[in-house]
């Protein structure tokens, strides 16, 4: 028997995948990206952050701009997690596995970012070892450290539930009792998750000399914390079916019904609306309280092309308002308004991390300086693309060999 | 607002009178040596070279012949609530100690730039490459100051060793090191400065001179109304260079 | 018993998990900070015992006397000496560099021989055969270059070529050349020296007092003593110039000039003195009267350079009603003013009865030199370096047929560079004492290293603006690093090796000598807690304490003199101003208005390493160098921010980026100096452009010397 006659063996019970050649093709067109990316890693590494298109007024850039979109958009994980096990909305076992999966590329991936983008590797586990607990980044190394350890207990039994290595008892036996635990972990993953989230938004809200950044707020905790959940948690679900949709595109398969992508698209519509007042209400504040208080005016905010107005009217009517409507009225039945809704949505929460990322910090807060352009070099787009390759390969070998999708085969009678 | 306000019975503080400064730079080119800041081939890159003294050209925006000019030396500003302090994941920059310097520790830092984000007076600079000296200028480093590899953060640290020093030299002459005289410890920049143009003492001592100067009519803080409550002092004349410290609403 | 495969495994899984409970892995993972932080490839700082040793600056021309830090015995860095009058514990960007300077990449490690285009080591012994059978061959016609304006080595230098039979003993060409050749005109003696500590209204025509003229260090502090923070200052300072640079940053008023222009307004200021009753009863006052009122009335100043009449008569009653005014004349850039404005502004003070009184200008003698057949100061100020070299250039003077070039660099620093280096290609034969290799050294068919100033022996006699006389020493701090040699002792070596008879064996000696006759002096004194300006002001001067003084110099303190060489007929050469201070034509593009800055270095030392880091991105950006003129000139000429321009004038083109900056008069281009090095490191080469070889010489109507002090330039 060939090697191409086995490999069909190894995909799940009574579903079609593409030629291995043709796989083969496309993973070796993902392996040419990652293997560039890993490349500028090495040059990152061995050089280096001098390498980057980085400087002194721009410590953040392009990559924890990514990763926080990245971490944002990959929420759907722990919400899906929590809505699917703790609030039991029973449907939503159809997608689960999906939103698992992202959740790990996403939060992996951002891991490998970070490694990468801090100045000394070596140290980074110094969160753990001298932690300062008054910060919001602290608390962010905790729990996503805490919480990539949960999606791959999360994600593990879904391996062992491949069909060959199903056929170990032990592993097969290992699965279950992983199914049985999983609510637990879908808890411990929502609590971590919702605090970085949240803290992530916190490290630009506390920033207190940084008036395009900063933010009052509840407790310890500025607004951005709670802004930033929210709208994590409003696109992440909408990121999954975005994911979902485009798989059924790439693979010609139905994976998942139209009905689970809307109820997710649903759920994460309803979220936006929540985010949305918060946020018009949070930006308003900010306008007529923050900024006047540090001596400055809304118009002050931006700034030539990169850093124009046209940023925050995108972000908060056409990523915001419009996704609203899209995604809460019937329109959503509509296949085209559900997914423009779910992709502006998604584009939303990414203008949004890169003006709290690039703009706050471009934004001159002393009298005499002036806006500074950042703009990302090759070393940061590459390693950036090896994330999103990365991402891809480990979706296609999932999808290929995992069950992942327990309406595909019924979907898919012919 | 995170952070919290310390009281320290000392509070080193500089004083500089814009007024006096014509801007050559030697109080940088001392910094630089002091504390072992590589020699930068495109130091003309301001976003990449490291100076933890830089003076900034100011201008009252007119057009000739109205125009002005002023610099303004800017070494870090030792806030008594620094932005920098509390978004340190790992404690590698604290305000503890007494004088209110704001510590950085090299050997601490994960080179996250968390602090260099939220400083607004771009006080931090990082470690993009590994330093490198020409040939034998290694023997010329000071031997007060740690080399810092790569990837860590530094900034200005009020020339701290010299502290150090001064109460080593009290001790030695049997004085009180807790009680020192004005002028026993001051910074590179302040020692050399050709104009005079900046001061150093401690803030509360009435025998320093800078307790006096403070209370100038003419003194003021970079961006007082962002709490950040900043230990230099700048003074000036003239209010339109004043009025560069801060900003302002057209209605203020 | 054996060990099965069982138990092993336990036990290391027992030892794995044991160790965790010991404190050895979690010891050695915070290690990790600290070996992170030592990386093999980063420089360990240096450990020893730490001691200061005072010297005196040399490369920075405003010559500040430094406490250089050492540790276990190598020079670390360098500090303004507290106890030097002409530093008083500042110190320039340039002086603080002189440590680091030591291992500058442009070093010259030991003497070079051309070799076609590239240079070949040789050996000391090599380079003084081949040097004395040249300079023995070229006998009658040899000249010298010092760059060196303060240092007795120029006694060597000058003896040395006389004796060889000289074709010139020139100085590169600074203030102090055009205030020599002013007082000369004027009838006057000694040097010019501006008692800034005591004057309490100094009016500043076109000097940049502040950065790059005289005793830059020194006038700094003495303005900064009148000045406490915060409260009303003690001093009046009036900028008259084209631009407002760093010294008028700090004025009280800028009065914009054009450079050309400088004696014309000190002249229109006389207009107003003259009218309020100044007089004089120095010779040639009426002429002066005459050629005042004749020609210098408000409406004809304000036609020639836009200067309202009511603000030359506020600046004239400022200087009367103050009780110690001082009006300083100088080049915005440091070089090229002809003698006419420096007379004009000489003129000013003598109307104000400042000559030789305390906040005044004193006449300062010249300290006695100890070299027979040396050239004096004032001997080798009178020559005309740029006149020499164009007569040369263009057949008018015969070339010499050698020249020795002492710690100066005539390719890089001299106007009109293309001539320039043309007469120097006209010489057969060039030895260069340089330290590093610069432009001229790099022309040179002998290039044999001057062991720097931390190296060596070496003096510093009254440079140009300092108020009062002052010796201070440069002494050895550390062996030479590299197989160079003080260049003076390898002048007399020569001088021996061609018998020629210099009196001294080594330099050591001369500088012993030296100060020996100072001792001598009537009214000399150790500065320690008497300053020259409180003498000058009225306090007794301290005796020269007995004892050792060449001991007192080497720990860093100065020996100085308040005194004034006796005026025997001191008058105003009207008639030389009458001729040369005339309106200009206003320029068809625009005029070239330089500037320089201690920063960047001199032409001899090229730009100091860490010193890049004090440029501004308005000055240098990557590898250009800006320009700057204020909008309505730029919108005159068409010209935007950040637009790439060529300067050209005087058959040189030169790269810029305009900087739109509003402090430079319309219809003036304010570029940098310092920059455009071809020779030097990495840290010079390739930055930006030469603006210097825009300028061209001409000859000043009335003196006849040379001057550059503006250029029209086509901007495109």
């Amino acid at each position: 028997m060939s090697f191409s006659e086995i490999e069909k063996n190894w995909y799940p019970e009574g579903v079609e995948r593409c030629s291995l050649g043709k796989f083969m093709k496309w993973l070796a067109v993902l392996g040419v990206v990652a293997l560039y990316g890993f490349f500028a890693m090495l040059v990152c590494f061995t050089y280096g952050l001098g390498v980057t298109g980085l400087d002194n007024y721009f410590g953040f850039g392009l990559w924890i701009t990514f990763d926080l979109a990245v971490i944002a958009l990959g929420a759907g994980a722990f919400f899906t997690g929590l809505l699917r096990y703790i609030i039991r909305i029973d449907e939503l076992k159809n997608i689960i596995n999906l939103t698992v999966i992202k959740g790990f590329i996403c939060y992996s991936g951002a891991m490998l970012i970070l490694s990468l983008d801090v100045g000394q590797p070596i140290r980074s586990w110094f969160g753990y070892w001298h932690p300062n607990v008054h910060s919001m980044l602290t608390e962010v190394i905790f729990c996503i450290t805490c919480y990539l350890m949960v999606l791959i207990i999360e994600y593990v039994p879904l391996i062992l539930e491949q069909k060959q290595i199903n056929k170990i008892p032990f592993l097969h036996n290992l699965a279950h009792q992983m199914h049985v635990v999983m609510p637990l972990f879908a808890g411990i993953g929502a609590f971590l998750s919702t605090f970085h989230q949240g803290s992530l938004g916190g490290m630009y809200g506390v920033m207190f000399a940084r008036p395009y950044a900063f933010r009052d707020g509840f407790f310890i905790w500025p607004w951005t914390f709670f802004l930033f959940v929210l709208s994590a948690i409003s696109t992440g679900p909408c990121m999954t079916v975005l994911i979902c949709g485009f798989m059924e595109k790439v693979t010609g398969r139905k994976l998942t019904t139209y009905r689970i992508k809307s109820l997710m698209c649903k759920i994460g519509g309803t979220m936006l609306l929540i985010y949305m007042v918060f946020k018009y209400l949070d930006t308003w504040a900010w306008i007529n309280d923050i900024l006047p208080r540090a001596g400055l005016t809304f118009d002050q905010m931006f700034y030539g092309l990169v850093y124009g107005r046209w940023l925050f009217f995108t972000e908060l009517v056409i990523c915001l308002l419009v996704p609203v409507i899209f995604l809460l009225t019937p329109l959503r039945k509509k296949p085209f308004f559900m997914y423009s809704g779910a992709i502006l949505a998604c584009a939303g929460v990414v203008i949004n991390r890169y003006v709290f990322t690039v703009q706050a910090l471009a934004q001159p807060v002393l009298p005499f300086t002036k806006w500074e352009i950042y703009s990302p070099n090759w070393a940061e787009w590459a390693t950036s693309l090896m994330v999103i390759a990365y991402g891809f390969i480990i979706m296609s070998l999932s999808y290929r060999y995992l069950p992942i999708f327990p309406q595909e085969v019924g979907l898919n009678k012919k | 607002m995170s952070g919290q306000k310390k009281e320290f019975p000392i509070t080193w503080g500089m004083v500089i009178d814009i007024d006096k400064c014509t801007g050559c730079g030697a109080c940088m080119a001392s910094c630089q040596t002091e504390n072992n800041v590589e020699p930068q081939r495109d130091a003309s890159n301001k976003l990449r070279s490291t100076s933890w003294m830089t003076v900034y050209e100011l201008t009252n925006g007119k057009s000739y012949p109205d125009h002005d000019i002023a610099y303004l030396p800017r070494p870090c500003q030792q806030c008594g609530n620094p932005p920098c302090v509390s978004v340190c994941p790992v404690i590698a920059t604290e305000k503890n100690e007494n004088g209110g310097i704001v510590s950085q520790v090299y050997p601490r830092c994960i080179g996250c730039r968390y602090c260099v984000a939220a400083c607004p007076y771009h006080v931090r600079y990082f470690g993009w490459f590994d330093p490198v000296w020409p040939e034998g200028m290694e023997k010329t480093l000071s031997p007060l100051t740690s080399v810092r590899p790569r990837g860590v953060v530094e900034k200005c640290s009020f020339c701290h060793h010299r502290w150090t020093l001064a109460k080593d030299a009290a001790r030695a002459a049997g004085k009180d090191p807790e009680d020192l005289a004005d002028g026993a410890y001051v910074t590179s920049c302040v020692q050399n400065c050709p104009s005079g143009a900046l001061a150093f003492g401690d803030l509360k001592n009435p025998k320093h001179k800078v307790h006096e100067l403070i209370k100038s009519p003419y003194a003021y803080r970079l961006l007082e109304r962002l709490g950040t409550d900043t230990q230099v002092y700048y003074i000036s004349r003239r209010e339109w260079v004043r009025k560069l410290g801060d900003n302002y609403l057209k209605s203020e | 018993m054996g060990l099965d495969r069982r138990a092993f495994l336990g036990l290391v899984a027992g030892g794995a998990v044991g160790t965790m409970f010991t404190p050895i892995p979690w010891k050695l993972i915070d290690d990790a900070a600290i070996w992170t932080q030592n990386w093999s490839w980063i420089p360990k700082v240096p450990k020893g015992q730490i001691d200061y040793v005072a010297t005196t600056s040399k490369l920075c021309p405003a010559s500040e006397g430094l406490k250089i830090m050492r540790v276990a015995g190598n020079p670390v860095s360098a500090a303004g000496n507290p106890d030097h009058p002409l530093s008083r514990g500042g110190v320039s960007a340039l002086a603080r560099s002189e440590v680091y300077m030591l291992y500058s990449p442009a070093r010259i490690k030991s003497p070079m021989k051309r070799n076609g285009k590239t240079f070949a080591p040789i050996t000391w012994e090599q380079a003084l055969i081949e040097m004395s059978e040249k300079l023995g061959a070229a006998k009658g016609s040899v000249a010298s270059i010092s760059g060196d304006a303060t240092g007795t080595v120029n006694e060597v230098l000058t003896a040395l070529v006389g004796k060889l039979g000289s074709a010139g003993a020139f100085m590169m060409p600074g203030e102090a050349t055009s205030a020599a050749k002013a007082l000369k005109l004027m009838g006057a003696q000694g040097q010019a020296g501006y008692d800034f500590e005591n004057a309490d209204t100094v009016l500043v025509l076109g000097a940049d007092i502040f950065e790059t003229w005289g005793t830059s260090t020194r006038n700094r502090k003495a303005f900064g003593a009148t000045r406490p923070a915060g409260a009303k200052p003690a001093s009046n300072y009036i900028y008259v110039g084209p631009t407002r640079n760093n010294t008028a940053a700090v004025c009280d008023q800028w009065i914009p000039a054009a450079a050309a222009e400088l004696g014309v307004v000190a002249m229109g200021i006389a207009w107003h003195l003259l009218k309020a009753g100044a007089t004089s009863n120095a010779p040639g006052f009426d002429t002066f009267k005459a050629v005042v009122n004749g020609g210098f009335g408000p409406e004809d100043v304000k036609r020639a350079t836009g200067i309202g009449g009511d603000v030359l008569a506020g600046i004239a009653k400022s200087l009367m009603a103050s009780k110690a005014a001082l009006v300083v004349t100088g080049s915005p850039f440091g070089q090229g003013m002809g003698a006419a404005p420096v007379i004009a502004g000489m003129s000013l003070n003598m109307l104000l009865g400042r000559i030789n009184k305390p906040g005044g200008v004193y006449m300062l003698p010249e300290l006695a030199s100890v070299v027979p057949g040396a050239l004096s100061r004032a001997a080798m100020l009178d020559g005309d370096l740029p006149a020499f070299l164009k007569g040369v250039a263009s057949d008018k003077t015969p070339a010499p047929k050698a020249l020795l070039v002492y710690d100066a660099n005539p390719a890089y620093g001299l106007p009109e560079a293309a001539t320039m280096a043309k007469a120097l290609e006209k010489i057969p034969f060039k030895v260069s004492f340089s330290s590093f290799m610069d432009e001229t050294a790099a022309l040179c068919d002998l290039v044999l290293p001057n062991s720097l100033p931390l190296e060596r022996y070496d003096d510093v006699a009254t440079p140009y603006g300092s108020g009062f006389c002052v010796y201070s020493l440069v002494r050895p701090i550390q062996k030479p690093i590299y197989d160079t040699k003080t260049s003076a002792d390898v002048l007399l070596a020569l001088a021996r090796k061609l018998s020629i008879d210099l009196k001294f064996d080594n330099f050591q000696q001369v500088l012993k000598e030296k100060v020996a006759s100072l001792s001598k002096a009537s009214g000399g004194f150790v500065a320690k807690d008497v300053m020259p300006w409180q003498v000058a002001a009225g306090k007794p001067a301290p005796a020269l304490v007995g004892g050792d003084l060449w001991k007192a110099l080497e720990a860093g303190y100065a020996w100085t003199m308040v005194g004034q060489v006796a005026q025997t007929g001191m008058g105003f050469a009207a008639e030389v101003v009458a001729k040369a201070a005339k309106a200009g034509k206003p320029a068809a593009g625009a005029t070239l208005a330089p500037y320089a800055q201690l920063r960047t270095g001199t032409p001899a030392t090229g730009i100091p390493c860490q010193d890049l880091t004090t440029v501004p991105d308005t000055e240098l950006l990557g590898e250009n160098t800006l320009v700057r003129l204020n909008s309505e000139t730029a919108k005159t000429l068409g010209l935007k921010k950040g637009q790439m321009v060529k300067l050209s004038a005087a058959g040189v083109d030169c790269q810029a980026k305009v900087h739109i900056f509003e402090s430079v008069m319309t219809g003036m281009v304010s570029a940098p100096l310092g920059f455009g090095h071809t020779a030097f490191d990495y840290f010079s080469q390739g930055k930006g452009a030469n603006y210097l070889s825009l300028m061209a010489v001409a000859e000043e109507p009335g003196s006849g010397m040379s001057m550059w002090i503006a250029s029209e330039v086509k901007i495109a």
